[in-house]
């Protein structure tokens, strides 16, 4: 039996789709399973990750919760910490290609490097500053949470939004039971209910406008067409 | 006996430790009471992990104006008189809000008040003309930590929205002075 996995690499891959390798110990195991998040582009100021992130930012990511450098799940925001800005090692970039070109979202700012194109005062880019959420923040927000439990996710995501959803995705054998279209086996909701240990204490009841927000997003509710993250604004209401 | 090393050992935490290492001395001249240390967080040593007394729920130090980038020092005037509103996730606040001394500085001791977090937080200044002051909100929760300048330190960065302030410094916002003298208060 392979002993457990000692270094897991994931990576974002398209808008989506994350690919997770495992490298192992003992006979040689290397595995590629590929998993799926519910589909995100950062670029899209309508999407509705966009509130959903600005739910958690709001009540997650605080400098002294999940806006701390060194927790898990590391959350980012206009509210609480930003993203590091700029890439390290581009101090000397000249050309917007250096930093991804057309469509990354990020451009060369001449004597700072790599930015977010977004921060256009990067002396408003601090906690409460100017310069609201980012589009690379958002993204970073987005894998932070698709990657706490990857495989989990893929499975609670791909059988609630139904086939199609998720290409090559065995829904036969993977959607067998009632628990597999359940967002409560993530821990990232149980611990917002309480029902896990959970250091920040309750964030939401089951049915509460920012649980409803979360658990809508994880089973793809959102991305039907003409459906508005209507909880994720009631919450943000309240804040 | 080994057993009862590795127990003893085990209780430094090397983290806090750090950080209050990197407090630095005490300023001659002022004593350890309710003013020293102003704008630094109280809670690492008056909190659960040190103990000093008195143990601290919530502290911290209130200054008139953002870090100004064009003042040496960033202009850090501490307003006394300020009054601090908090109430918990249960709803519930301290007996009497805690209001800033001449250093800026202000303070609940667990048996004042131990409150459930997260926790809602206002600041209400003192404006001349205006007995009810200037009341601002906090714009998040604070989630855990008790210490204000545990997140608000300083300038400005990607980690901090720098020092805890009343008002930018525009034409008609107060006009706050630094103290001439600041002596601790009575009993402390």
């Amino acid at each position: 039996m392979n002993r457990i996995a000692l270094s897991m690499a994931l990576t974002a891959a398209g808008f989506g789709a994350m690919v997770l390798t495992a490298s192992c110990l003992g006979d040689t195991a290397n595995a590629t399973v590929t998993t799926a998040c519910v589909p995100f582009d950062p670029l899209d100021s309508d999407d509705a990750f966009v509130s959903v992130s600005e739910v958690l930012e709001r009540r997650c990511a605080t400098l002294d919760c999940h806006g701390a450098i060194a927790r898990p799940l590391r959350l980012y925001g206009n509210a609480g910490l930003r993203r590091p800005e700029p890439d390290l090692g581009t101090e000397n970039c000249v050309a917007n290609e250096e930093c991804g070109g057309a469509g990354s979202g990020r451009v060369c700012k001449q004597g700072i490097g790599c930015i977010d194109a977004a921060i256009t005062d990067y002396a408003q880019y601090y906690p409460g500053g100017a310069i609201g959420t980012t589009p690379s923040e958002r993204r970073d927000n987005w894998a932070a949470i698709c990657g706490i439990e990857p495989e989990l996710f893929t499975v609670v995501y791909c059988c609630s939004a139904g086939e199609g959803a998720c290409n090559g995705f065995d829904y036969a054998a993977s959607c067998a039971e009632p628990e597999d279209y359940d967002p409560e086996r993530l821990t990232l909701v149980r611990k917002a209910r309480l029902r896990e240990k959970h250091k920040g204490g309750l964030i939401w009841n089951e049915g509460d406008d920012g649980d409803v927000c979360l658990t809508s997003w994880i089973v793809g509710a959102y991305n039907q067409p003409g459906v508005e993250p209507q909880a994720c604004i009631q919450e943000l209401q309240k804040l | 006996m080994a057993a009862s090393c590795m127990l003893l050992a085990s209780c430094a935490n090397p983290v806090p430790d750090a950080y209050i290492e990197d407090l630095g001395e005490e300023v001659p001249g002022v004593p350890q009471s309710d003013i020293h240390r102003p704008g630094q967080p109280c809670l690492l040593c008056h909190g659960p992990y040190k103990g000093v007394e008195p143990e601290m729920t919530v502290a911290g130090t209130i200054y008139g104006y953002p870090f100004d980038l064009g003042v040496k020092g960033g202009d850090p005037i501490p307003v006394e008189g300020v009054i601090i509103e908090l109430s918990d996730s249960f709803g519930n606040s301290p007996p009497e809000p805690p209001k800033t001394n001449c250093a800026g500085n202000f303070y609940l001791t667990k048996e004042q008040w131990n409150p459930a977090f997260p926790l809602r937080v206002a600041v209400r200044y003192p404006v001349p003309g205006d007995e009810d002051g200037e009341r601002v909100s906090m714009g998040t929760r604070i989630s855990r930590d008790g210490s204000c300048a545990g997140c608000h330190t300083g300038r400005p960065t990607q980690g901090s929205p720098g020092w805890v302030y009343c008002t930018q410094k525009t034409a008609d916002a107060p006009v706050f002075t630094p103290p001439e003298t600041c002596t601790p208060s009575e009993g402390d």
